[in-house]
Parts: C-alpha cells; structure tokens; sequence
C-alpha cells in the first residue's frame, strides 16, 4: 500500500516532456574559475581557476582530486547554486546561470524531507515542477522499483540505512529525467561494503537509463570503476586540471577488474598525480 | 511482528558476495514491543500500570489530606478537605454560579487565545522570513515578552474596562509572545541542506516556504502553541483576580477573601483541569504531526 497524504496538486500542462524521456546532454567547463569572497575578511580566495573539460553525451565522467580542491565547487557551478568568476559552463549550447531542469543534483548527504515518505521525497522534484499527482506517483514508483527499493515506499527516511537514503536521494535526482546528472562524492558517507554495492548499483541503474553523468569523489578506485574517463584536479587554491585520463575498461564493468593490473596501473598514475601536482 | 522475522537489510546484487543483511541498528523494527514495561512488576502492559499507579497515588493523597483534617492534624478552616470540596463543587455547578463563571473565563481565554494565535502565527512567520522585519521588529518583541503581565492589567482594565474584554486583552498580551518567538525560530531554522535541495530543483520561493520551510517549523510552533496556552491560563487567572466581575479567578479571589477554601480549591481545580485538557489535547495533534520523527527513548 502506498500512503500518500492528501495535497491539492496544480495540474497544469506545463510539462508534457517530462515523460518523454530526455536525451542524455553535453556539459561544457570552459576556462571556469570560481572565487568566494570570505566575508569575514572580504578577502578573495580563488578555490577553481581555470578548469576545462567536456562530458560527452551519454558519458561517465568522474573527477578525482585531493580535498580542498574545489570539487564540489565545480559541481555546485554546474548546478547553478554557485556563481563562476569567469569562464562559462554549457550545457549543450545555452550557458548556465542558475538551477535548471535539464540537471539533477545528488548531494553527499541525502537531504531527504523527513516528514515525508520515501514515494513522497522521490516525486519532490516533479512536485516542483506542477506535476499531476497521479503521474508523478506512477514514475515514482517505477524509479523505485529500479533503484531497489521496493516495498519500501511508504517508510520515512529515519527508518531507512545509509544506504537506502542515498538510493531515494538518487531516486529523486532520476525521476525528474534530467539531461545530466551530477553527483557530488554520494557514496563518501557509507561504510566499505555498502559503497561497493552502491557502485554496483549505480552502474547498472545508469546502464538502463542513459545520462550523462559527472561523478565527483576522493577514491581514485571509485573514479576508475564507475568512468569512462577521469579527470584529476590539481591541489588547492587555484586549481586547475592536471590530467584526463581514459579507462579503457569494456561495459558492463566487473567489479574484478579493481585487481587487474591495467586497473591498478591507472590507480598509481592518478596517485602520482595528484601528490606531485602544483599548489 | 515477531522480533527477528524481518530485518531491513541493504538490497544489492543477488548472489554478490557483497549482499547484506546486516540488521539496521536504528530500524525501529527490531526493537521489543513497546509496550511491555520491563521493570520490578514484571511484564504488564504499560498503559495498565500507567492508570492503576495513577489512581494509587491521588487515592492515596486524597485519603490523607481527608484523614488529616478530619483528625485535626491540620486546620480544615485552611486547607479544607476533600469531602467539603465535593460538596462545595456540587453547590457550585448547580446554580452556584460556577457555569456562568466557566462560560465568562472560556470566552476570555478562547477568544484571547484565538487572537494571539493568529497574530502570533502570522507575524512569527513574517519575521521569521524576512530578515529585515525581524531585525525592525525584534527588540519590541522582547520588550514586549520581558513584560509581566501583572504589571499590565491595571493599565488593561484603565484601557478596556473592568469587564471581559480587558482580560481578553490579558490572556493576547501572555499568549501572543512566546507563540511569535517560537514561530520565528522554527522558520529561521530551516535545514539549509534541505533548502539547497530546493534550490537545486529551481523551486519558487512560495514553494520553498511550502515545502521546506514551513514543515520544518511545525515541531517550534507546536512548542510555542503549548507555551502560549500555559502563560494565557495564567494571564486569565491574574486578570480575573486583579480586577474582574466574573468568572474562575474572580470566584477564587471572593472565596478566599470569605474564607471559603472549600470553594477556592474547586475553582483552581476547574482552572488546572482546563488547562490539561488543552495541553492534552495539543499532545493528541502533536502525535499526530510527529508520525515522521524517530522514537528517542522509552
């Protein structure tokens, strides 16, 4: 049984395409730099400073770097809840200037609304969006079928793990079928075994529902199982892109590829990178 | 559910050697049932315990105060007894005047009260949203809290006269501060993570206030609320007992100015009986919104 409170929804006819099934989009970083003025001290501090890389349409890119250096900046500007000093970011063709419908955001902590419902929390987003009711439960339900969670659409998220929270969080971010998805370290709060299974998972949802994906984290591991390429910043303050890197690896990924040789390989390649990079 | 029959467990890849099925320590699923109290009376249902130690304890007062005063030990003239306040309350409530003074002492407090509910609410809101008009508005409504009522009254009963509407008057002036407060802080205090996710979904900023904001301030409104129902008693009891014609507190002032305990003591005991009714009741409401919260403690 699904329990839903009752809400007067807006119906409108708004969106007809948000059941259409949005293409997967292209998201540029061109020479993107991001300042915050410290307003203790109003001195600037330039966290990114010349940042450029594409993802492709339909591509796994996952950014690796030490901490403090402004992943989650990058992210948040790609998102549109963090203004860029210079350079532009593109989605397709149009800049972004603000939050959009063609992203969706995984934060690190799930930041799920807890007097509300798994069903409730999922259908957040088309809410927003002046969905009608009925269709935004049915996709809702569909999502939480794909992310594993069935049966388990009525609990309230202080009765869920780690685990199953970040799948709602990620159930939301997919049931608005945004053109990108981006994802800022989603696993980082969740123990060893949990993260592995999520990456599992993270795999195979995005294998039936083709986005394009900008992945960030701190595990070098992580970045090369889940991308197609990895890009590695360089340490903080003024961070810059110190190297892209392709893995090669053929998909569906086996999880026994991390104690190949090639895979630890490309393991050493980033780490020298990173603890030999300028800052 | 039997303890142990299900266990929320982390779904993953069938046959992975990574499946768990850890059980979730903060699942209230696993728990034992709730309730059976676990103590030195063995494994009784709580609610049982709860009604039979109850009416242990005020039989027991009762009994006391009772025997006390018909041994002497204590002087009945002062502090009266449990028989003569029966007697005294049956006089009351049957042509005593003691259904004229709970109608008038109802009417101030539910009229007062109703008021400070909706200025409290609505300008608690207000400020809470917009910094400036907190920031405007905020030492007068310290001012205003920091004030005894006392104080106040003669000035009220000067203003309003002598009559129900001055202790209307009163029991706004008690009521209206503490649900404003708390319905400040409650939107103030929004999670900023759950807002930035608002952000993320270019919610409007109604819809932001809809979502996010005001269903986060309902546990400190509902606070307020409790909070304002305790002081706007109190300043219904004080307005009447300063200066009023009728009512509750005008009954306890002229019972005790005539020496009459018996009658004082049933019109505080209708005044406290007022009072845990309404805070019950909000209690009943707050169960009701806190479905979502997780169960901390006993």
């Amino acid at each position: 049984m699904v329990k839903l409170r009752d809400r007067k929804v807006n119906v409108t006819k708004k969106n007809p395409g948000a059941f259409a099934g949005t293409s997967a989009e292209r998201l540029e970083f061109l020479g993107v730099g991001i300042a915050y003025t410290a307003s203790r001290d109003s001195k600037r501090f330039q966290a990114i400073a010349n940042v450029s890389f594409t993802v492709e349409e339909n591509e796994f890119v996952c950014v690796v770097g030490p901490s403090g250096c402004g992943k989650s900046s990058l992210m948040l500007a790609a998102a549109g809840l963090v203004p860029i000093s210079s350079g532009a970011i593109k989605i397709g063709d149009t800049r972004v200037d603000g939050p959009g419908r063609d992203r969706a955001v995984v934060f690190q902590s799930a930041s799920l609304l807890p007097w509300r419902s798994v069903l409730e929390n999922v259908i957040y987003g088309l809410e927003i969006m002046k969905v009608d009711k009925s269709d935004a439960s049915r996709r809702g339900m569909d999502i939480i079928k794909l992310v594993g969670l069935e049966g388990f659409e009525g609990h309230y998220p202080h009765e869920l793990s780690g685990g199953m929270q970040q799948r709602v969080n990620l159930a939301r971010a997919l049931v608005v079928d945004p053109g990108i998805l981006l994802m800022d370290e989603p696993f980082a709060s969740l123990d060893a075994q949990t993260r592995e299974v999520m990456q599992a998972e993270l795999l195979r949802i995005w294998g039936e529902m083709r986005k394009s994906v900008l992945f960030i984290t701190h595990q070098i591991e992580e970045a090369i199982f889940l991308g197609d390429r990895v890009i590695v910043l360089s340490k903080g303050p003024g961070t810059v892109v110190s190297k892209i890197i392709d893995v090669d690896f053929e998909r569906p990924r086996a999880e026994t590829i991390k104690r190949s040789p090639k895979f630890i390989e490309i393991v050493d390649e980033i780490w020298n990178c990173i603890r030999y990079s300028s800052g | 559910m039997e303890y142990g029959q299900e266990v929320l467990g982390e779904p993953g890849l069938t046959g992975s050697p990574f499946e768990l099925q850890t059980p979730d320590p903060f699942s209230a699923e696993n728990d034992a049932p709730k309730d059976t109290f676990h103590s030195s009376f063995g494994r009784l249902p709580e609610k049982y315990l709860r009604v039979i130690l109850g009416l242990l304890g005020a039989v027991v007062i009762l009994g006391a105060w009772q025997i006390c005063a018909d041994l002497k030990i204590v002087n009945p003239a002062f502090t009266s007894r449990p028989s003569a306040i029966a007697i005294a309350a049956k006089h009351y409530f049957d042509g005593g005047g003691g259904i004229y003074a709970l109608k008038i002492s109802f009417i101030e407090f539910g009229l007062g009260f109703a008021i400070s509910l909706v200025i409290g609410l609505i300008i608690g809101i207000v400020m809470g949203w917009w910094r400036w008009l907190d920031y405007l508005f905020d030492p007068l409504v310290n001012f205003g809290y920091a004030t005894p009522r006392i104080a106040l009254v003669p000035l009220l009963v000067v203003w309003f006269g002598i009559g129900t509407a001055s202790k209307v008057a009163v029991v706004f002036l008690s009521a209206v501060f503490p649900i404003m407060i708390n319905t400040i802080s409650g939107v103030k205090t929004s999670d900023a993570s759950l807002l930035r996710v608002a952000q993320a979904f270019k919610a409007s900023n109604f819809q932001i206030f809809r979502t996010v904001v005001l269903p986060g301030a309902v546990p400190s409104i509902v606070t307020g609320i409790r909070l304002g129902i305790g002081q706007g008693l109190i300043g219904m009891v004080v307005g009447e007992l300063i200066a009023s014609t009728a009512g509750l507190g005008y009954t306890i002032e002229t019972a005790g100015n005539n020496f009459q305990s018996a009658l004082m003591f049933v019109a505080v005991a209708v005044v406290a009986g007022i009072g845990v009714i309404l805070t019950q009741s909000l209690r009943v409401v707050e169960r009701r919104l806190d479905r979502w919260r997780p169960r901390v403690g006993n």
